[in-house]
């Protein structure tokens, strides 16, 4: 979220798409109520009227996989309207920056943007890239004699025209992508009826009006499909052009589907990511300088080597050093993908010999899942650490299943559940909050940290001794989190806070951190003149449990505060935990302010620039230099933040716009392009090119009853998504075994619309076959009118829904939803494309 | 002493059963099985074991469908039919407001169940003598109440569909909302006046008949029985005065008027006398 | 040879081994929802807290135990003496009526244990409050009433005098309790105005359900009375039972108006031509209330016996049971999403149990306890009877020894004391009596219908020959005139006797037709002296 849950009560219109809050983020819903008695209204746009749709003011439904189109023709719908903020377009966005006159795009090249390679499926995007001009400044360098003097410099910069419509701007280029998704084209490809789309984007575009914001909230519906980052990019780019980004009530909030699962993303759970958004190291970067390369020295990113230091020193203490360029060659090099697809196609090709699965449940929640169970069946070994024996640890069981002819060893590690230990709990607004143990768990089982403690003491005894190179990362780990019966939590946090190994001294020798303290900012880091002499395992978290008043002058930890005060009454209280980054509770906030630093609105107040304290002030942590200037010029020649001037909010993209056209970033276009899901009841209607181009196709046992197949529309003319249930929880693993959820959802179910049924003849409650190209499901057939079909490039097209939390284990089980989803994902960050593919239903 | 309500706003409601959950937490209540039959709604009704239950309902609005969410649960109402036809006063309507349940009284007559124009009183139809069947409902947390703390299902909503407060002031907050959005809310605030007011007061947008809610008038449905219970003593001492006077009247008139000869067999001794 | 004829005169007849097999099941129905729940017996749910047993075992059993009440008063309040004939079996229904709602709704209650709760937990609003404390009154002085029988055949006559003093407060009272609870089981169902079918709720709903009772009281005597006709050989009433029957149109009638005028009031008469409840409302009005009010009107109705249990079959089971169901269960609003009621077979079998163990109960009490006017006095010990006793009538003695060892097999002893009815003119003629010692009187109705002296049986002398001769009708009342000790022989056994024995046969026809010459002679000889 770039905004918080509490700050959609600020918004005027809130726009749900590709989210079902009420169902799956039920506390959402008080702030979007406390909205709409504001007077806000509310849209909702999903392929089945949902619990969130029940609410809306409007309604309109699309077909799985769309978003693009729809999105695109509401942008497009802003731009020919003229509905969009002109000045922070101007000024807040690349809109005006000139593109490499070689660029082409999806208008020009039937759906494909230059640079495309046919034979490695890629594109080379040195087309995309900003034009750029050279510029002379001034800097101070020292002579050879160490006396300071002022040269002349050359610097290259990007060029920027100034007026939006001149050839080349990034705004020619985007009006004239955008120019094709017109009403009809959502009508024909999105199946939302004309009227109902001009409906949403009259009604959305209204917030592209100074004293008006508008809020997009997403899930899995924008992110689990082939096209989904472009999705996202599609929401954000929305909210560019209305200037809805850093404003109360605006943003794009990603409606994270677990509790803690933005903690564990900060936290580099993800293959391509270290801790605090860091990009993990890849073959291309064997040492540190080609590493350091890859940060932006234009942005903040500039900071990234210290941060990046920082993290050594927290994982190798003493032995991370300028010599051994602070044990970078302990970090493992990836050498390809390992997403999740990835993975699990590498494990069935027997590439992998072991796995341990810490609280997750590939034998429910992955693609093709019954695919996947074989995979598991081909590991030497797995450790499944849960608390339940999930349908991963007893895979060997599954229906259907002999487990004689299964080999794997499986290894169960008793857990406890969150209310059984200490730690931090991060939300979708990014607020961590400390919470304290309120169970105890059952004997025998123990805690994460308690597990993980006792495995790295026991590598690190395995090792002992031994003086072979590629044993030094375990053996100089800095393992220190205290004894039994319990590693303490509390240091974990410290560290992951960061503190000063030495004393930290700025440029001017003067201490800024004592050694042992916390580091209460991690613009402490930037301001070291002796940054390796911090650790800090998560430089995004600095301050987070560090000393911090809780408004009443009460101090501790950051993130166990709990006062309620509310400047502004915005409902970002601040005193309240603590949000990453420095307690910001809405991103690129310098953006909430005209370019001249005073509010776009005063019902939309969040900072401003208060030129007589020559300072940022107001109700949030600025997203800013706190002392720059709204007319400060930005220093071409300067380091990270010196580099951008006084109106450039996204102070962590290298030019400090935000990007209408993305050149670097996305290996499928710098504009999103709408294509088919890989499963599709038509072909594009947009272009020849049906599937993202860049899409990584496996063909494992294709053919054979699992593998990777794609279903056409003549076995399978129904389109399928899956969905979550309030009631349960993901795979299913606690909600499942629970009574009090059991008996709410007690069976795996498939909602068909009253249409489907009469034509299949199915009643509601009939058990029915769900099949797919993959297999098939028996579940319960949940006939409504809630499902309607709908004219797709003028043909009906008729769409399911199924929930995809059930299993075998437990006291509510049902077949699995995943076994007949397809193995394929996101062309940037491999999600699986859970939301669009086809099916077959009839009764069983 | 302030006498509490809860106001419902339906339109708030997203129907997430947390506060069917956590009604079960806190009371303690065990999980039914259940099945899937095609609809949202599980337990399939309340029982002894689910006293707060989301209804889901599929409304037809003029082609578009609506999908709304009913909270049944006790009504706690002003004038309690159950309390009102409880034999033994096992039920009563607490100044505060909750209705609650002694149940070391009851007999299980099942009367309030019959009683209730709501439908909500429970019973233990699986128990027997040893477990000991009793009547089961909503208690409007009266336990938590008395220790300062609101409802459960209150306290869990998330959307905030539920106030808890005084009924007064709800009364009032519930009109304000539907004067400030008189779009959105049918113009009624349920439970006001039905059956003589309830505590549970709803909000909707759609009439209230359509939700599933009975439509009541302003008295409490025992009124009647009520008024019965109130003449049925004058009205005794004047019918047995009547009878008194008959069996008098008519011993006289038949003074002096023959035995029949083979009459009255010898439940009566004296007619041996009579005959002789 | 004697014992095992003696043996097959006790048999337990298959009738009351059924019943009581049926009183077995129920029991142990009864003992399953004992342990595992009313859930664990019964189809009652949520939607439908009350079922058969409420509406049938209750409802109708009280309303059909109405009988009592409405007898009682007419002899002690009314003084209809001519009545007083029914007053005992019409208590006796009453009472074990009474005792099978008790027993039902230990059943039907979810604690029965606590069911003395209503006695010291007082709730004054609830109506049931009141039909309890009612019905635990009312079954009180049923018991008192009823005790006179028990008393009798134990010899007490200290309890009895003190009864027969209070008799009449125990009417009153009897009749007050019944009133009000009649009345208020109608009243209970005022609370439930938006669950009790319009066409049946009413603000008269208490006086509707007095009206019903009061006419069904003397139907259920009517019913009753005919079936024990059959079951026990006695005569039936029909001249009693059709002068009571008078009062059941005239109470129909106030009922069948008031019901019109307030449908009318209520504008409710939409409701009677719609759904299935129309249907049902008026077979209950057409069969059960306006029927019965023609046909009891008809004096052919009134005068035949089979007419009038037709007739009253029609109020008991169209004007009561129907309509108690249609207010308590059928008319309810069906729930949405819970099924609707139907009892299932084991609900059937505590009820069929509790009625079974009823009649069983009547059946007791009439063989053991004077119930009918005509065997109040049943000899205490059954001596035995030998050949040398039969002797010492000249009407029993042979000479073969055999045929005196059959006749002694099937004949009793039995004693009678002064002014004892021992049969009643018009009944089944079950035994031949032969008088050993007293004085027996005879009595005959005359033209009027007035019982008058038309012979006197004196020691040696038989009587009750009817029981020898077609279609064994008694054509005479007998009385005693002393303290008396008779032979009594089974007339079916007899016959049988005869049967096997023509020569027997032949001698005892002679014998009889010498009597009946005798008596006719002597009632000639009387007439003219009158």
């Amino acid at each position: 979220m770039t905004n918080d849950w509490i700050d959609i009560k600020n918004a005027d219109v809130v726009f749900i798409i590709g989210a079902n809050p009420a169902n799956n983020h039920p506390a959402s819903f008080a702030w979007i109520n406390d909205a709409r008695n504001r007077g806000a209204k509310l849209i909702v746009v999903d392929p089945a009227f949902t619990r969130s749709a029940s609410a809306a003011d409007v309604y309109a439904p699309l077909r799985p996989g769309t978003d693009i189109v729809f999105l695109g023709g509401i942008i497009n719908y802003a731009i020919q309207n003229k509905l969009y903020n002109e000045e922070y377009v101007k000024a807040y966005t690349n809109a005006l920056t000139l593109i490499n006159p070689d660029f082409k795009g999806p208008a020009d090249l039937d759906g494909y943007f230059s640079g495309y390679n046919k034979e490695k499926r890629a594109y080379d995007n040195s087309t995309w890239k900003y034009q750029t001009e050279k510029v002379t400044v001034k800097v101070k360098e020292k002579d050879a004699s160490g006396k300071e003097v002022e040269v002349d410099k050359e610097v290259s910069v990007p060029k920027r025209a100034v007026n939006l419509d001149d050839p080349h701007t990034v705004w020619s280029h985007f009006k004239k992508h955008y120019a094709r998704y017109t009403p009809e084209m959502v009508e024909r490809v999105c199946g939302t009826p004309k009227d109902k789309f001009i409906q949403v984007a009259q009604l959305f575009c209204s917030t592209g009006a100074p004293d008006k914001s508008g809020a997009i909230l997403y899930a899995m519906g924008q992110t689990q499909h082939t096209v989904g980052s472009q999705n996202v990019r599609s929401m954000a780019i929305l909210q560019l052009v209305l200037g809805n980004i850093g404003i109360p009530g605006g943003g794009v909030n990603a409606l994270r589907g677990e509790s803690n699962v933005q903690g564990s993303t900060d936290q580099g759970v993800l293959f391509h990511l270290l801790p605090g958004y860091l990009g993990a190291p890849t073959d291309a970067n064997p040492d540190l300088k080609s590493y350091y390369a890859r940060f932006d020295t234009t942005s903040y990113w500039a900071n990234g080597p210290r941060f990046f230091v920082n993290l050594m020193k927290a994982w190798y203490g003493d032995v991370a050093k300028p010599e051994n360029d602070y044990c970078y060659n302990y970090i493992p090099k990836s050498s390809g993908n390992y997403s999740w697809i990835s993975l699990f196609q590498a494990m069935y090709a027997g590439k992998i010999k072991g796995l341990f699965c810490m609280g997750q449940n590939p034998a429910v929640s992955g693609p093709n899942a019954r695919m996947e169970r074989q995979s598991l069946a081909k590991l030497e070994w797995m450790v499944a650490m849960d608390l339940f024996e999930t349908e991963t640890a007893g895979f060997w069981k599954a229906p259907g299943v002999d487990p004689k002819t299964i080999n794997t060893e499986v290894f169960l590690l008793p857990a406890l559940d969150a209310m059984e230990k200490e730690g931090s709990i991060v939300t979708s607004g990014r607020r961590i909050q400390w919470r304290p143990r309120v169970a105890a768990g059952p004997s025998g089982a123990h805690t994460d940290i308690w597990i993980l403690d006792r495995l790295a003491k026991a590598l690190k005894a395995a090792y002992a001794g031994s003086t072979d190179a590629k044993d030094r990362p375990i053996l100089d780990l800095a393992w220190n989190y205290g004894e039994d019966p319990e590693p303490d939590v509390w240091l974990v946090a410290r560290e992951m806070n960061g503190y000063a190994l030495e004393d930290v001294k700025d440029a001017a020798g003067k201490t800024i951190l004592a050694k042992g303290a916390l580091l209460s900012s991690f613009g402490t880091i930037a301001l070291a003149a002796n940054y390796d002499a911090i650790a800090c395992g998560s430089w995004i978290y600095a301050g987070y449990f560090a000393p911090a008043d809780d408004g009443r002058g009460v101090w501790r930890p950051a993130a166990r505060r709990r006062g309620q005060k509310d400047p502004g009454n915005l409902g970002l209280y601040p005193y309240w935990g603590y949000t990453w980054p420095l307690n910001r509770h809405i991103l690129y906030n310098r953006a909430s302010a005209r370019p001249d630093g005073t509010p776009w609105a005063e019902n939309k107040k969040l900072i401003w620039w208060d030129a007589a304290k020559k300072v940022w002030t107001g109700y949030d942590v600025p997203d800013f230099v706190p002392t720059k200037a709204p007319d400060a010029k930005a220093n071409p020649a300067g380091l990270g933040l010196a580099a951008q001037s006084g109106t450039d909010p996204f102070i962590m993209k290298a030019d400090g716009k935000g990007w209408l056209f993305a050149p670097t970033g996305l290996t499928d276009g710098p504009m999103p392009e709408h294509y088919e899901p890989l499963e599709s009841p038509i072909k594009n209607a947009l272009s020849g090119c049906q599937i993202d181009p860049v899409v990584k196709l496996w063909d494992t046992e294709r053919g054979k009853s699992i593998g990777d197949n794609v279903g056409t529309t003549d076995k399978y003319p129904i389109i399928c998504t899956t969905f979550r249930l309030v009631e349960h929880w993901q795979s299913g693993t606690m909600s499942r075994t629970l009574p009090w959820l059991a008996e709410l959802q007690p069976d795996m179910f498939v909602m068909i619309g009253k249409e489907l049924a009469e034509e299949r003849g199915i009643k509601n409650g009939d058990m029915v076959q769900v099949s797919s190209a993959r297999g098939e499901i028996k579940v319960v057939a949940l006939v409504t009118s809630r499902m309607r079909p709908m004219k797709v490039d003028g043909k009906p097209v008729h769409i399911v829904r199924m929930p995809w939390h059930y299993g075998w284990q437990g006291l509510a089980t049902g077949d699995v939803a995943n076994d007949i989803t397809p193995h394929v994902g996101d062309a940037n960050t491999m999600i699986p494309e859970y939301k669009a593919f086809l099916v077959d239903v009839k009764k069983a | 002493m302030a006498k509490y309500g809860m106001l419902i706003d339906e339109t708030r409601c997203t129907g997430c059963r947390g506060c069917q959950v956590a009604c079960k937490q806190w009371n303690d209540l065990p999980g039914e099985e259940t099945h899937n039959t095609g609809s949202y709604t599980n337990p399939p009704h309340l029982s002894a074991q689910t006293w707060n239950l989301i209804e889901y309902k599929e409304i037809d609005r003029g082609g578009q469908v609506g999908f709304f969410f009913l909270k049944r649960a006790c009504m706690h109402c002003e004038h309690p039919a159950c309390v009102s036809v409880c034999p033994v006063g096992a039920l009563r309507k607490t100044p505060e407001g909750p209705v609650v349940y002694d149940d070391h009284k009851c007999i299980g007559c099942r009367y309030c169940m019959a009683a209730c124009p709501f439908g909500i009183p429970k019973f233990d139809w699986q128990k027997g003598l040893l477990e000991g069947a009793l009547i089961r409902k909503c208690t409007f947390c009266a336990d938590r109440l008395s220790n300062g703390l609101i409802p459960a299902c209150a306290k869990t909503c998330p959307s905030k569909a539920i106030t808890f407060g005084e009924r007064d002031q709800l009364i009032v907050e519930a009109e304000n909302r539907i004067r400030k959005n008189p779009d959105k809310y049918v113009n009624h605030v349920y439970g006001k006046e039905e059956a003589g007011g309830t505590s549970i007061l709803y909000l909707s947008a759609v009439p209230f008949e359509q939700l599933g809610l009975p439509k009541l008038g302003p008295a409490p449905v025992t009124t009647l029985s009520e008024q019965v219970m109130e003449y049925t003593l004058p009205f005794a001492g004047v019918w047995l005065a009547t009878l008194a006077g008959l069996a008098a009247v008519f011993k006289f008139r038949e003074r002096g008027a023959k035995q029949p000869e083979i009459g009255p067999a010898a439940d009566d001794p004296h007619n041996k006398e009579a005959s002789k | 040879m004697i014992k095992t004829a003696t043996l097959a005169r006790y048999r337990v007849p298959p009738g009351v081994l059924m019943l009581g097999a049926l009183v077995v099941i129920g029991v142990l129905v009864a003992l399953v929802r004992y342990l595992f729940g009313i859930g664990a017996i019964s189809n009652l749910n949520d939607a439908y807290p009350w079922g058969l047993w409420i509406s049938f075992d209750l409802l109708c059993g009280v309303a059909t135990a109405a009988g009592a009440f409405i007898t009682a008063s007419a002899v002690y309040i009314f003084r209809m003496e001519r009545f007083r004939p029914i007053l005992r079996p019409a208590i006796l229904t009453g009472f074990l009526g009474y005792l099978m709602v008790i027993v039902a709704l230990l059943v039907d209650l979810g604690r029965p244990e606590r069911i003395w709760h209503l006695i010291i937990y007082w709730n004054p609003h609830s109506v049931l409050f009141e039909v309890g404390w009612c019905v635990m009154l009312y079954t009180t002085v049923l018991a008192l009433e009823f005790s006179p029988m028990l008393f009798e055949r134990l010899g007490w006559k200290m309890p009895l005098e003190f009864l027969h003093r209070i008799t009449i407060v125990l009417v009153l009272l009897g009749t007050l309790l019944s009133t009000l609870h009649q009345s208020s089981l109608g009243s209970m169902f005022m609370a439930m105005p938006t669950k009790v079918n319009p066409l049946w709720f009413s603000q008269f709903l208490p006086l509707y359900f007095f009206l019903t009772a009061a006419a069904v009281g003397p139907a259920m005597v009517i019913v009753e009375s005919y079936i024990s006709s059959r079951v026990f050989w006695r005569g039936l009433e029909v001249d009693l039972l059709g002068e009571l029957s008078k009062a059941i149109p005239i109470l129909l009638g106030i009922y069948l108006l008031l019901k019109v005028f307030d449908i009318t009031l209520a504008g409710e008469w939409g409701f009677a031509f719609q759904g299935g409840m129309s249907i049902l409302f008026w077979v209950e009005i057409l069969l059960g209330v306006v029927a019965p009010i023609v046909l009891f009107s008809m004096p052919s109705v009134r005068s035949d016996g089979k007419r009038m249990l037709v007739a009253a079959l029609l109020v008991v089971f169209f004007g009561v049971v129907l309509n108690r169901f249609n207010v308590s269960l059928i008319g309810w609003p069906r729930p949405a999403n819970l099924s609707m009621y139907l009892p299932n077979w084991m609900e059937f079998a505590i009820t069929i149990g509790i009625w079974s163990a009823g009649i069983v109960a009547y059946g007791l009490v009439a063989k053991f306890l004077p119930l009918f006017a005509a065997d109040h006095v049943v000899t205490p010990a059954k001596a035995v009877v030998t050949p040398e006793i039969l002797q010492r009538s000249r009407f029993l003695v042979f000479p073969e020894a055999a045929w005196l060892q059959g006749l002694a097999a099937i004949a009793e002893q039995v004693n009678f004391d002064d002014n004892q009815l021992i049969f009643r003119q018009g009944e089944p003629a079950r035994s031949l009596y032969v008088l050993l010692e007293g004085s027996v009187k005879l009595y005959s109705k005359d033209k009027e219908g007035k019982e008058v002296h038309t012979g006197t049986i004196n020691a040696g002398e038989p009587f009750g020959i009817s029981a020898l001769i077609e279609p064994y009708i008694l054509t005479a009342s007998a009385r005693t005139a002393a303290p008396c000790r008779a032979l009594k022989i089974d007339g079916k056994a007899l016959r049988d006797l005869t049967k096997e024995n023509p020569a027997l046969g032949q001698a005892l026809a002679q014998r009889t037709a010498q009597a009946a010459l005798t008596r006719m002679h002597w009632a000639r000889a009387w007439r003219e002296s009158m």
